[in-house]
């Protein structure tokens, strides 16, 4: 009896909290002080792949946090070794830039590497050697249509969430190696879009516009190490990126952003303002990618994750601590010395593929060899160009 | 076997009372004597006196046997006789009807008539006698001892202050409630005390060592004018414990705290040498220890994950516990396990009088608890839950991922008592469960299960026991649920088993001994990874389980040299083995700890003892009480730790890995040095001290750079070894009484780190001192209560304290299209100073003792002029700034509450 009172006492209460008005937590940008900034620290920023060369190799000295101004270290020796007996030291071609000649040093597959940094101050930094790994292989790019959303910040610091249809795009890589295998990744695309309408004038003629807009499908580094099947390393079903059915600039033809982008690409044609008015919605006729695979040492792999890491760091209430970037270097001359930077011996492959609508409104995939990437933005009319997929 | 004096007492007595009566007529008064006596035997002349009038001597044979009588009278009244006879002698007469005429020694006599050594004479009715007749006169000095109960519920009350009137003689009752001092047998006013409680004062007279029980009440029942903040007695001063935070729930209840939620944890942060990273984020830093450095028990029970919803509540129920003490230093010999300190927090006090309940409703969680008996006054129980009911605060974070997460939590805990005249047997049971979902990303669960099952029995009055048998179990599971073809659960746990016996003698005068054995098994699962889902290439993965066991025996010995001086000497020592079943790589000597210099692996067999370590841990404190407002204490203590939290966040989190102390990674050990003084004033309406300690840490481990802790079957490889050092000293004003009561706390502390690798990937900043990340040099706090009548109040509470040490970026540099950073020295700078003013206003429940249903009110506002503290800084890509821009990334400012936080809270008892 006395605990039926209860009960029913108790959810006559149950209403009772009232909060006036919760206005939690935020962010914003923090500018430090004093910051002890006036030290000299080396950045070397140098690698050698299974292509031929040349390679390059940076060396700059860090810029102050609150700076972006780096200064380049000029009149350094810098050497590519093998463990073959290889070597040649690289010319300073640009200020802080040292490029092995054309037809010098080549990176071969199985051979170890090393560079080597003899600073004017006399102090002398070598990297950990790394072997050129076999070229990798994608076994298979495709993709399926998904959403995206992408996490952005109004100028009042309220937090908004736009979302874009489009595809996600996957790899598989059976490296058919025992060992474990490590690879990089860099990726971008480009998008096809085609809009149909009529010249300015007095006498409008039909026009055809069709327009590439690049973008990168990754960000930040992007590592992955494979995985063991109980046979071989291999990555299955990776994400590599995701394809926009619009270019996030622009939807169409009447956005103000993009208008006035086609406009000088289509007016020596004859086009004027007013013939965007009479341009059709962008008919997005597909997108092409360049994913490009290296394989890398697992020095190499750790120092990427890492600045992944440091580079995808947001607002995580329990994000790590922050850690130093190891880099591949070490001072010789000098053990209280360090330098920041990797170089990286990697061998690597591209892949182009076009991703476009077939004329039953079905996704198609077409991989793409010998493929002309064409690596900036571009508008032509009435004309497709080589490059164009699917015409 | 009685003493001979006792009989002739008896035979007095038995005379007075008409017994065994023998009628003499004449008058001792009006008889008168003329002789002489010249060495005399006592004896014998006293006889002749028998003979030569009508009078009857009652004595012992032996007090007299050896005395003899000289004088000379013509005619003197036989009484001035008498009077000669026993004058310059230790004994004393008692004329009884008349002619009866008895001795004995004068210092029984001056017990059975009042005259005492101590204290004046006090016939009253309402006198307790304490002590057994018989013995009266035996000691110079004697032992009372009692216990303070609860005069309601007769649950013992921890931390009342027993004090003699007028006298600096005082101490502060233990966690048994029992209490002892030494005075001379006499009759005193024993004046007993404790927050919350009704001021009482005893008559007591004392004759031998015994034991008396003190009751009190609380104030709402007894009282109409209520002071929440009772006067308190100087228990501060007169305690031989220095470095000890205790808290009562009603002490509690003042607090104002986050989104108006009561909060045992967080609330202590407002007291000097207690810390925390910031609102959000679990434990505390006590004296610059880290947060696993605290052994936080309930009912003897630890607990290893303190809080819900990571680190928005802890996981204790405030309206379950009875008391919490917190010791900050001086850590009693009966405690170990962690170095920092112990909280222990104690549900005891269950109402064996009758049913209720209380309960509230929170921001996100409601809570409910019932007690009552079973059988009345012998068997009695107490059964609490709260359960979470939205995520509406999440929703509200700043975090894009916290917004689309989910959490709830729950937590039961239950006590169920039985007692006895001389036995009481309680078994207490609590669970937790918390679960997290992090966006898509990952999702968490994790959840405490604590059982402990204690007996207790009382020997005699100064001789009792506590068996405590315990176990702790917690669990964290971790689900990657990210990626299709890697997602994975993984799963680890800490099992913690102990049986502790406990025996507290009192029998001496001066002394009071606590001693016991303990013995704890440890059990750990450092992680286990399992593939989710069927097309999951996660490859199952199981870490080496980690087994240990801890024993250790104690001895504690409260000394009472003197009512000045008092001296608590403890010695505990601790023997710890690290046993297998387990995997262990080995490394080369001379080289580092990692994996390029692994030269094997072993495999050891269940129970193979792997390592061991031991020694001796000595407590001691010493009391110098100068008058009964002032005193000194100082006290060492070393402590040893086997179970340690392995953390790279600066704020513990659930992917943190508990690590027993093994081949590479040593248990660690403080050694801490405290001295304070105290100081009371206008009747210990004000209460001041200062505290100040220094800490030496050695075997304490930091992370290298890069380092990777998740399941890493060899996390050695990823630690450097350090030694530490604290210091601080610690200042606290308190006003305890009126209209207007609080306190003011300083606290001027530094914590560093020196790491002592002899090889560069061990060496964090070069090896010198650094400050850990929760140093903060210096801490304020102001609280204050204004009591508008006995049931409106408001309160404020301001609070100030260094910025936290973090580490910067000093430099950035570009690399493959990526600007990066090149960070600091570990911890070389600070965020901004911390500081917040709340505010809020209490309508308490009615006092009035029949009214079944008491509700209260609460309305506070949390940071009222809205300061945006800092609770971390991150580096992230800047949204104002495109792909073109060369500075792409910038230095954040993470704030938790930046504006104004008003709630309204209702909390009910019935």
């Amino acid at each position: 009896m006395y605990n039926i009172q209860m009960t029913n006492s108790f959810y006559k209460i149950l209403v009772i909290i009232i909060i006036c008005k919760v206005v939690i937590s935020c962010q914003e940008i923090y500018t430090p002080d004093d910051l002890d900034d006036d030290k000299n620290i080396l950045v070397i920023e140098g690698g050698i792949t299974n292509r031929p060369g040349p390679y390059g190799v940076k060396l700059k000295w860090a810029a102050p946090y609150n700076s972006t101004y780096e200064i380049p270290i000029r009149k350094a020796i810098v050497r590519i070794s093998d463990d073959k007996g290889n070597e040649e030291i690289l010319s300073e071609t640009e200020p802080g830039k040292y490029t092995t000649m054309s037809g010098g040093i080549t990176g071969t597959v199985g051979n170890t590497y090393t560079l080597t940094v003899d600073l004017p101050d006399g102090s002398q930094y070598v990297s950990k050697p790394g072997t050129l790994k076999s070229v990798p292989e994608i076994s298979n790019i495709y993709a399926s249509i998904g959403l995206d959303e992408v996490v952005g910040r109004t100028s009042a610091g309220e937090i908004y969430i736009s979302e874009f249809e489009g595809l996600n795009v996957f790899l598989d890589i059976n490296s058919k190696s025992e060992q474990p295998c490590f690879y990089r990744f860099a990726a971008s695309y480009f998008i096809q879009n085609k809009y149909v309408g009529v010249t300015g004038g007095s006498e409008p003629e039909q026009l055809t516009v069709l327009c590439i807009e690049h973008d990168n499908m990754i960000d930040l580094p992007n590592v992955k190490a494979a995985l063991y099947n109980g046979r071989t390393y291999e990555v299955r079903q990776y994400k590599i990126g995701f394809l926009p059915y619009y270019s996030y600039n622009s939807s169409h033809a009447g956005d103000t952003n993009s208008a006035p982008y086609i406009l000088d690409w289509i007016s020596p044609l004859g086009a004027t303002s007013s013939s965007l008015d009479n341009l059709s919605a962008p008919y997005h006729s597909g997108w092409v990618t360049a994913i490009n695979i290296y394989s890398i040492n697992e020095d190499v792999y750790n120092y990427y994750k890492s600045v992944a890491d440091q580079l995808s760091a947001t607002d995580y209430i329990f994000d790590p601590i922050p850690t130093q970037i190891e880099s591949n270097f070490i001072c010789t001359s000098d053990s209280s010395k360090f330098a920041l930077g990797i170089f990286e011996v990697t061998s690597f492959n591209s892949y182009y593929t076009a991703f476009f609508w077939d004329g039953a409104g079905d996704l198609q995939k077409k991989m793409l060899e010998d493929y002309n990437w064409i690596s900036s933005d571009m508008c032509v009319a009435n004309t497709y160009p080589d490059y164009w997929v699917n015409p | 076997m009685r003493a001979p004096w006792f009989w002739v007492v008896f035979l007095v007595l038995n005379l007075s009372l008409g017994e065994g009566r023998k009628c003499y007529a004449q008058n001792i008064d009006t008889m008168r004597f003329a002789g002489r006596a010249n060495n005399a035997g006592f004896v014998e002349f006293i006889k002749s006196l028998e003979n030569d009038y009508s009078i009857k001597f009652y004595y012992q044979n032996e007090w007299f046997q050896d005395e003899e009588v000289t004088l000379n009278y013509t005619d003197v009244p036989l009484r001035k006789v008498i009077d000669r006879l026993v004058e310059s002698s230790p004994y004393m007469y008692e004329v009884i009807q008349d002619n009866m005429i008895v001795f004995w020694p004068r210092e029984k006599f001056a017990i059975l008539t009042g005259n005492m050594a101590g204290g004046k004479e006090d016939t009253g009715p309402d006198v307790i006698e304490v002590g057994d007749l018989s013995e009266a006169g035996k000691y110079k000095e004697v032992v009372l001892s009692g216990t303070v109960r609860d005069g309601k519920t007769g649950e013992p009350l921890i931390g009342a202050t027993i004090q003699i009137e007028n006298t600096t003689n005082g101490v502060v009752s233990n966690l048994k409630g029992d209490f002892s001092l030494t005075v001379k047998p006499g009759f005193y006013t024993i004046l007993a005390s404790n927050i919350g409680f009704e001021k009482t004062s005893y008559k007591v007279k004392v004759i031998s060592n015994g034991h008396m029980d003190v009751e009190l009440f609380e104030e709402s029942i007894q009282i109409n004018e209520v002071s929440v903040y009772a006067q308190r007695a100087d228990k501060n001063v007169r305690s031989n414990q220095m470095s000890v935070v205790e808290l009562d729930a009603k002490v509690l209840k003042q607090l104002p705290s986050i989104t108006g939620e009561k909060d045992i944890i967080k609330s202590l942060t407002m007291l000097p040498g207690v810390k925390s990273v910031g609102e959000f984020g679990s434990g505390i830093n006590v004296r610059g220890g880290s947060e696993d450095q605290n052994l936080y028990l309930i009912e003897g029970a630890p607990i290893f994950n303190t809080s819900h919803v990571l680190g928005l509540i802890s996981v204790i129920n405030p309206d379950a516990v009875s008391s919490v003490s917190l010791y900050k230093g001086h850590i009693p010999a009966g405690f170990g396990e962690r170095v920092s300190s112990v909280m222990d927090v104690r549900l005891n006090d269950i109402n064996g009088e009758e049913l209720h309940s209380t309960g509230g409703i929170g921001l996100y969680n409601s809570r409910l608890m019932l007690e009552g008996p079973v059988i009345k006054e012998k068997l009695t129980f107490k059964l609490g839950g709260r359960t979470s009911y939205s995520d509406f605060l999440l929703s509200r974070m700043p975090d894009y991922y916290l917004q689309n997460s989910s959490a709830s939590f729950h937590d039961i805990n239950g006590l169920i008592k039985y007692k006895t005249d001389n036995n009481w047997i309680s078994l207490f049971g609590y669970t937790s469960g918390d679960h997290f979902k992090y966006a898509d990303n990952m999702e968490y669960e994790y959840g405490n299960t604590l059982t402990s099952l204690s007996w207790g029995h009382f020997f005699n009055s100064n001789l009792n026991s506590v068996i405590t048998a315990s176990h702790s179990g917690y669990k964290v599971s971790k689900d990657e649920i990210h990626q299709k073809f890697e997602e994975s659960r993984t799963v680890s746990k800490v099992n913690y088993s102990s049986i502790k016996s406990n025996f507290s003698y009192s029998g001496l005068q001066k002394n009071t001994f606590d001693g016991g054995l303990q013995g704890i098994l440890y059990k750990l699962q450092p992680g286990e990874t399992t593939p989710l889902g069927n097309v999951s290439l996660i490859t199952p993965e199981k870490l080496s389980t980690e087994k240990g066991i801890e024993t250790c025996i104690y001895i504690n010995d409260q000394v009472e040299i003197s009512r000045y001086l008092s001296v608590n000497l403890g010695l505990r020592y601790t023997f710890y083995a690290f046993l297998g079943p387990h995997v262990q790589q080995t490394y080369l000597d001379e080289y580092p700890v990692n994996g390029d210099y692994a030269n094997d692996t072993i495999i050891y067999g269940k129970n193979d003892i792997i390592k061991t370590y031991s020694g001796l841990e000595p407590r001691i404190s010493i009391k110098l009480q100068l008058d009964d407002k002032n005193s000194i204490k100082g006290s060492y203590n070393r402590n040893r730790q086997y179970l340690s939290l392995i953390s790279y966040t600066a704020i513990s989190t659930p992917d943190d890995v508990w690590k027993l102390a093994d081949n590479y990674i040593k248990p660690i050990m403080i050694d801490q040095f405290a001295v304070g003084y105290y100081r009371n004033f206008f009747d210990n309406t004000i209460e001041t001290s200062i505290e100040g300690y220094v800490k030496y840490l050695s075997d304490i481990y930091d992370y290298k750079n890069g380092a990777m802790i998740e399941m890493n079957q060899n996390i050695e490889t990823e630690l450097t070894a350090a030694s530490g050092r604290n210091y601080g000293i610690e200042l606290m004003i308190k006003k305890n009484k009126g209209k207007l009561d609080g306190w003011i706390s300083y606290t001027y502390s530094r914590s560093f780190i020196k790491t002592i690798g002899t090889f560069d990937e061990g060496k964090i900043n070069n090896n010198e001192f650094y400050p850990s990340s929760h140093d903060k040099p210096n801490d304020i706090t102001l609280f204050a209560t204004y009591h508008f009548n006995r049931r409106f109040r408001v309160s404020g509470n301001f609070m100030f304290s260094s910025g936290r040490a973090i580490t910067l970026p000093e430099y950035t540099f570009c690399t493959g299209g990526y600007q990066m950073i090149y960070y600091s020295d570990r911890n070389k700078y600070r965020l901004p100073p911390y500081h917040r003013f709340d505010i809020s206003m209490s309508l308490d429940e009615s006092l009035k003792n029949k009214k079944k249903w008491k509700g209260s009110w609460t309305f506070s506002i949390l940071n009222v002029y809205g300061r945006k503290n800092a609770y971390s800084l991150f580096y992230k890509k800047d949204d104002t700034t495109g792909a073109n821009t060369t500075k792409m990334y910038s230095l954040y400012k993470l704030y938790i509450i930046g504006k104004p936080l008003p709630t309204l809270t209702y909390n009910f008892i019935f």
